[in-house]
C-alpha cells in the first residue's frame, strides 16, 4: 500500500478546515434552532390540550385555534420532510425527531375530534381563522425553514409542498362540512389566499435567507482565511527559527575563518592561509545556496506564468541534473545510479525546470540513504488519472485532458518516510522530525520547489514509502508527454 | 585531573559540522595555545573524553546520535567527568534552549556565531574558574534563566 497522494495535501487540508468549519456552523445553527422549534411545538401542544379540554375559552376561539394547531403541526412535519428531500443533510435527524412526532401528536387527536363533528370546520365563520392561522403558521415555519435552508431551491420546494397541503386541506374542508358549503361562494379566495401568502413570505425569505447565507458564508471565508493565516504564521515562525539556525553555522564559519586569518596571518604558512580562505568561501557558498532557495520559493509562483514548453529528453535532463548534485550531499562516496529509461523518452516541459526537479530528487536520494547505496531512476508511460492537473496555469484555460503521462521514478534505499508524515513533506519549510535532529543539511524547501515546479509544468509529484529502514522511498514525477508522443499513442490504439 | 599539557590545557571539541570543527579547533590551538582533540559526534566525544581526560569540552548541540545535551548529561553523570567544565555551542537562540543547555550541565552557553577570540576567552575562563565559583555561578545562571523564561 502506498503513501497517500502527497501533492494535493495543502489543498486537502484547506478543504478539511472548510468542511470542519461548515459542520461546526451547522451544528451551532441546529443547536439554536432546535430549542426554538421544540418550544413552538410544545406551545402548540399545550394550547391544543387546553382547548381540547374546552374549559377556558369560548367555543369560537377554541375552534379557530384547534384548526390552526392542526395546520401548524402538519405544516411542520411537511416542511421538515420537504427540506429533507430538497436538501439532504440540511435538516438534521434531531430536528426531524422533534418535528414529526409532535406534528403527529397534534394532528391525530384534532382530526379525530373533527371527524366526531365538533371540530373547527363546524365554525360559523372560519374564513378569518383559516387564513390568519394559515398565514401565521406558514410564516413561522418558513422562517425556520429559511434559516435551515442553505439555498433557494430548498425554499421553492418547501413552499410548493405547503401550497399543495393548503389547497388540499382547504378544498376538502369546503367540500365536507356544512360551514364549508355555506362558504362555497368565496372558495377561490379561501383557497388561493394562503397560497399567495405563502409565496409572498417565501419571496421575502429568498432575500432574507440569501443575505443570511451570504453573511454566514462570508464569515466562514473570514474564519477559513484566519485559520490559513494562523497556520501560515506558525509555518513562518517555524521557518524563521529554522533559517535562523541554518544561517548561524555558515555565518560563524565564514566570520570565524576570516577573523582567525586576520589574527594569525603572520604566523600562518601560505597553504594554511589558503585553507582558511577556502573554508570561508565554502561557508559563503552555503549561505548563498540557502538564500537562493528561499528566494526561489518566493518567485516560483510568478515564474509559473512564463514557461515555454518543449520536448525534453529525460536522459539528457538526468545527466545535467547529476552534474548539479552537490558531491557533499552524497558524503563524497561513489554510488551506483541504476537508470532504466527507454531511449528517446521525452516529456513536454521546460528543460531547466525538469533539471531542477531531478536535481532536488537525486540530491535527496543521496542525502537520505546510507553512503554506497544505489539510487534507481526509471521512466515509463502511464495512463493519466482522472484528476490529473491540467496545464491550467500555462494557458489560462484547461487544456484537453491528457490520456497518458510520463512518469519518472527516483528511488533510494534509505530510511524511508513514515507514511503519516509523507503528505507534509511537500509543504514549504517542512522537514521530518528525524531529519531536523540529524546532521543532514536541508532547509525544507527542496520538495516544496519540486511540487510547485511540477504543478507549473502541468504535472504532479508524489511519494510512496512504507517508512521501513532500507526500503527507502520512491518519488514519482508525472509530466505531460510531447504532443506527438501523445498522438502517436492515441493513433496506435485506434 | 586538570593536567596542563604543553603551554596550555587540553580541550575536547565535539561538532558534526567539519568546517566548524576545524574553525573551533584552530582557534583554540592558535589563539589559546590549547592542545585540542576533536570528535565528530556525541558517542565519539564520550570515547575521546575518557581517552584524553581534557580540561574542558566544547560541545555543539545538534549532532546525530548522542546530541550535545545528552553528551553533557552523560559527562555530568559520571564521577570521573563531573567536574570538567563544559561549554555548549549552539545555534538555538531561545531562552528555553539556553535553559536546557545549562540544565544539562553546561557551564557556558554560547550562541553561534561566536568569534574565535570570544571562544578562547570563554574556554580559558571556565577552566580557570574554581570549583566553588563554578557551582555558585551555575546556581546564579539557573536563577536568571528560570526567572525569565523569555516566552
Amino acid at each position: 500500500m502506498g503513501a497517500p497522494l502527497a501533492s494535493s495535501s495543502a489543498a486537502a487540508s484547506e478543504r478539511e478546515i472548510y468542511r470542519d468549519y461548515e459542520r461546526n456552523r451547522r451544528l451551532q445553527l441546529a443547536r439554536i434552532l432546535l430549542p426554538v422549534l421544540a418550544l413552538i411545538q410544545f406551545g402548540v401542544v399545550l394550547v391544543s390540550v387546553l382547548f381540547l379540554l374546552g374549559t377556558h375559552l369560548t367555543a369560537m376561539v377554541e375552534q379557530i385555534f384547534t384548526f390552526n394547531t392542526a395546520l401548524v403541526g402538519v405544516d411542520a412535519a411537511l416542511h421538515a420532510l420537504g427540506m429533507r428531500f430538497a436538501r439532504r443533510g440540511q435538516v438534521t435527524p434531531a430536528t426531524l425527531s422533534v418535528i414529526i412526532p409532535v406534528g403527529i401528536t397534534v394532528v391525530v387527536p384534532i382530526l379525530v375530534w373533527d371527524l366526531a363533528g365538533q371540530g373547527a370546520l363546524g365554525a360559523t365563520n372560519p374564513i378569518l381563522s383559516i387564513t390568519v392561522g394559515e398565514m401565521v403558521g406558514t410564516f413561522v415555519l418558513i422562517v425556520l425553514a429559511g434559516l435551515l435552508a442553505t439555498d433557494q431551491r430548498a425554499l421553492v420546494a418547501t413552499t410548493l409542498l405547503m401550497n399543495v397541503f393548503s389547497i388540499f386541506i382547504l378544498t376538502s374542508a369546503l367540500q365536507s362540512s356544512n360551514a364549508g358549503n355555506a362558504l362555497r361562494d368565496q372558495a377561490f379566495l379561501l383557497v388561493s389566499f394562503p397560497v399567495f401568502v405563502q409565496w409572498a413570505v417565501a419571496g421575502i425569505l429568498f432575500a432574507a435567507a440569501g443575505t443570511n447565507l451570504r453573511t454566514l458564508r462570508e464569515l466562514g471565508d473570514v474564519r477559513v482565511a484566519y485559520e490559513r493565516a494562523r497556520q501560515l504564521d506558525q509555518l513562518k515562525d517555524q521557518f524563521i527559527s529554522h533559517v535562523n539556525h541554518e544561517l548561524r553555522s555558515p555565518v560563524m564559519a565564514l566570520q570565524g575563518h576570516v577573523e582567525l586569518l586576520l589574527l594569525t596571518q603572520d604566523t600562518l604558512a601560505p597553504e594554511e592561509r589558503h585553507a582558511y580562505l577556502e573554508r570561508a568561501k565554502r561557508a559563503g557558498d552555503d549561505l548563498v545556496a540557502l538564500v537562493t532557495s528561499i528566494l526561489a520559493t518566493r518567485t516560483i509562483g510568478q515564474d509559473a506564468e512564463r514557461v515555454a514548453l518543449e520536448a525534453v529528453a529525460v536522459v539528457e535532463a538526468l545527466k545535467s541534473a547529476l552534474a548539479l548534485v552537490d558531491p557533499r550531499d552524497g558524503r563524497q562516496v561513489e554510488r551506483e545510479l541504476r537508470v532504466s529509461i527507454p531511449s528517446g523518452f521525452e516529456v513536454w516541459a521546460e528543460p531547466v525546470r525538469v533539471r531542477q526537479i531531478l536535481t532536488n530528487l537525486l540530491s535527496n536520494a543521496v542525502k537520505y540513504s546510507p553512503p554506497g547505496m544505489p539510487v534507481d531512476v526509471s521512466a515509463r508511460i502511464v495512463s493519466a488519472e482522472p484528476d490529473e492537473p491540467r496545464r491550467r496555469r500555462l494557458t489560462g484555460h484547461a487544456a484537453p485532458q491528457p490520456r497518458r503521462m510520463a512518469e519518472i521514478a527516483v528511488r533510494d534505499y534509505g530510511a524511508g518516510i513514515p507514511p503519516d508524515q509523507a503528505p507534509l513533506l511537500f509543504n514549504r519549510f517542512v522537514r521530518l522530525p528525524r531529519d531536523l535532529a540529524s546532521n543532514v543539511p536541508g532547509n525544507g524547501l527542496g520538495l516544496y520547489l519540486c511540487r510547485a515546479l511540477a504543478d507549473a509544468l502541468g504535472g504532479s509529484i508524489r511519494v510512496e514509502s512504507q517508512g521501513i529502514e532500507g526500503e527507502g522511498a520512491t518519488f514519482y514525477l508525472r509530466l505531460p508527454l510531447p504532443p506527438r508522443m501523445e498522438e502517436a499513442r492515441a493513433g496506435a490504439e485506434r | 585531573m586538570s593536567t596542563p599539557s604543553g603551554t596550555g590545557y587540553t580541550v575536547l571539541v565535539v561538532d558534526d559540522n567539519p568546517d566548524l570543527l576545524v574553525l573551533v579547533a584552530e582557534s583554540l590551538r592558535k589563539l589559546g595555545r590549547f592542545t585540542v582533540v576533536t570528535a565528530q559526534d556525541g558517542i565519539q566525544g564520550l570515547e575521546r573524553f575518557f581517552e584524553v581526560r581534557p580540561d574542558c569540552v566544547v560541545i555543539d548541540v545538534k549532532m546525530p546520535g548522542l546530541d550535545g545535551y545528552q553528551l553533557a548529561r552523560a559527562l555530568r553523570g559520571d564521577p570521573a567527568s563531573r567536574a570538567t567544565p563544559l561549554v555548549i555551542l549552539s545555534a538555538l537562540v531561545q531562552e528555553r534552549d539556553r535553559l536546557a543547555g545549562l540544565l544539562s550541565g553546561g557551564d557556558e552557553y554560547l550562541v553561534k556565531p561566536v568569534s574565535p577570540l570570544d571562544l578562547v576567552h570563554t574556554v580559558t575562563r571556565v577552566i580557570e574558574r574554581g570549583e566553588e565559583e563554578r557551582r555558585r555561578r551555575m546556581l546564579m545562571l539557573l536563577d536568571d534563566a528560570s526567572a525569565d523564561p523569555g516566552e
